[in-house]
């Protein structure tokens, strides 16, 4: 997913930047969402206006969608005007083990060659009956059993599952799978601190958004015949399949 | 032990106040010791409605700042008995209410009342925290209109979150769908939400349907609940919502599309 | 109120409306003197003429009005307290 890199904000500065990329390339956006990171935000104490910077963007035609970093202050803002809030990536390499496992040397533990999924997927085969749905390292399922409402944020790094709905404008975040089990109409994004394996599982499918793995789809770009279904998504090739269950 | 209830929205305009003023005249005439407070400071309404904007000397504000006791500004309803209203200052701003102020106040209001009906103003900033933080119990009043029915959502999400009921851990606040201007023909022709779109979206319990009626807005221009008006459409249909918030066994009325004759009796009667 | 009967006899649209008219002119009269030129005491002070009356006559809370103007150097408070009839 598209990465806005902020290291300050500057309402003027950020309109020349943006115009600038915009005459280079004038569809370079069209309401693509964007993530923006906060990681190298120069000054973590400066409040950032992030209803102008949602503005300013969406002028632009960039959707932004969530914050990655940035100070508890900077998150808060951010939550406050709905937007998600990404953990920050681990330096340089994001699949690192969410758990650092001191028992193992790093270098011994590559958690880009986890066994056999990992090179089906480069092979392009997926087999759907064989492929496990193990996420890295996380905590347990987390269960949810009340109604997520516009505005509400869950993260949970592992499986979520959710016996109630979840409504437009709510962000559900998982590292892991997503289970959904009441009508799910908000935005769904799991693999989130990298992990193409994730699958989202709906029994009601009216979501806004679904991203694995950075790999994302917006209502608009899906397939209408979806709407309301029992729908799984996963990634095939790098690329985000949303489909029925028979 | 009094039950503190919230009417709020999200969204202005829907109509909280007509709600709040409605649903305490009704519990009022059950014989419930009732007060509704006004937590729309700086833009007070409440007054209006219930038609005692003339006897308004001292405000909620003046009772948390130590200016007034409480008795001196409760003004007893004189519709209603059993009823008082608490009314905001139109002075101030919405900073003048203080969680320790609104705590106080309302644990005294606990021990003379038997219900605590907060009137919330729109927006979900410090004035509506305030108004939902000590419920009870809350009144989603919803118009079926999308953006209605999201700030709704919105609504019923802090009041899961950020209510007192929330932070201690305690029994989550019990949420009431309100469905207020409702429409039947127009939801009868797909121009408008149906109660069952809304109540699909919002996954509560439906407390009632107002239908949209002109005795509303005849109500409030006497400054009379619109529940004291019993031939109107919308003055049963909050008797029937009263019943059923204090229990009991009510039928849904007005859902369907009234007859041509009829229509034109509720709608075309004054023209 | 008679001219209100007058109305509510002819015209039964106008009749709730004119009721509205009428409290909102008093009523924004009223804020509008209390934004700009009445002292903060006035409710005070009003609740207290009040409580003194009613040591004498059974007066309701509205039928005491307490207005307060200023003009040029001078400050008028004028009170008008309604009596009830004798039956």
């Amino acid at each position: 997913m598209m990465t806005l890199e902020l290291y300050r904000f500057n309402e003027m500065d950020l309109h020349q930047q943006l115009q600038a990329l915009v005459v280079k390339a004038p569809r370079f956006f069209e309401n693509t969402p964007v993530i923006v990171s906060l990681e190298h935000f120069q000054n973590p104490t400066v409040p950032i206006d992030m209803l102008q910077l949602m503005t300013l963007c969406s002028d632009f035609g960039i959707n932004l969608i969530a914050v990655r970093g940035g100070s508890a202050h900077h998150r808060a803002q951010a939550a406050e005007i709905g937007l998600a809030c990404l953990p920050a990536q681990p330096m340089a390499n994001i699949r690192k083990p969410a758990v650092p496992d001191s028992a193992k040397p790093v270098a011994a533990v590559s958690p880009l060659h986890k066994p056999s999924t990992q090179s089906q997927v480069s092979d392009g085969k997926v087999d759907d009956n064989v492929t496990p749905l193990h996420t890295p390292k996380t905590e347990a399922p987390r269960i949810i059993k009340a109604p997520i409402r516009s505005g509400q944020q869950v993260f949970h790094d592992g499986d979520l599952i959710l016996t109630g709905p979840v409504s437009p404008g709510a962000e559900v975040l998982a590292t892991g799978n997503l289970h959904a089990y009441g009508a799910f109409r908000g935005r769904a994004l799991v693999g989130v601190k990298g992990n193409a394996q994730a699958r989202i599982f709906c029994t009601r499918f009216e979501a806004e958004l679904v991203s694995i793995n950075g790999h994302y789809k917006m209502s608009a770009t899906m397939n209408k015949s979806l709407t309301g279904q029992i729908v799984q998504a996963y990634l095939q090739d790098e690329a985000l399949v949303i489909e029925q269950i028979p | 032990m009094a039950k503190v209830i919230v009417v709020t929205s999200g969204k202005g305009g829907v109509g909280k106040t007509t709600t709040s003023a409605a649903l305490s005249t009704g519990l009022a005439r059950q014989g419930y010791r009732t007060v509704v407070i006004d937590f729309d400071i700086g833009l007070r309404n409440l007054d209006l409605v219930m038609g005692c904007e003339r006897r308004v000397v001292y405000d909620f504000v003046n009772v948390i700042n130590g200016e007034a006791a409480l008795h001196q500004a409760l003004i007893k309803d004189k519709h209603t008995d059993n009823l008082f209203i608490l009314p905001a200052s139109q002075t101030r701003d919405k900073d003048a209410l203080t969680p320790e102020g609104v705590a106080q106040v309302l644990e005294i209001l606990a021990q003379e009342f038997e219900y605590i009906v907060c009137d919330s103003p729109a927006g979900i900033e410090r004035g509506a925290l305030m108004a939902l933080y000590h419920a009870d119990e809350a009144i989603i009043t919803t118009n079926p209109e999308v953006s209605s029915v999201r700030d709704s959502d919105r609504i019923l999400g802090i009041l899961q979150s950020r209510s007192r009921r929330a932070e201690l851990n305690m029994e989550p606040v019990k949420e009431h769908l309100l469905l207020t201007r409702y429409n039947a023909t127009r939801a009868e022709r797909g121009d408008m939400l149906s109660v069952e779109d809304v109540k699909d979206i919002l996954a509560i319990p439906l407390l009632g349907v107002i239908p949209e009626d002109p005795s509303v807005l005849k109500a409030s221009n006497q400054g009379l609940p619109v529940i004291l008006m019993e031939e109107s459409v919308a003055g049963s249909a909050y008797a029937d919502a009263t019943q059923r918030f204090l229990g009991e066994e009510c039928p849904m009325r007005f859902l369907e599309a009234p007859k041509k004759g009829l229509l034109q009796r509720i709608f075309g009667g004054q023209g | 109120m008679s001219i209100l009967e007058i109305f509510r006899s002819r015209e039964k649209k106008a009749n709730s409306a004119a009721i509205a008219r009428e409290r909102l002119q008093i009523i924004v009269a009223h804020e509008r003197n209390g934004q700009h030129t009445t002292p903060d005491y006035l409710p005070a002070m009003k609740q207290d003429i009040l409580n003194v009356v009613r040591k004498y006559v059974q007066v309701e809370q509205d039928h005491v009005s307490i207005t307060f103007e200023n003009q040029q150097d001078v400050s008028i408070l004028e009170l008008n307290v309604t009596l009830p009839d004798n039956d």
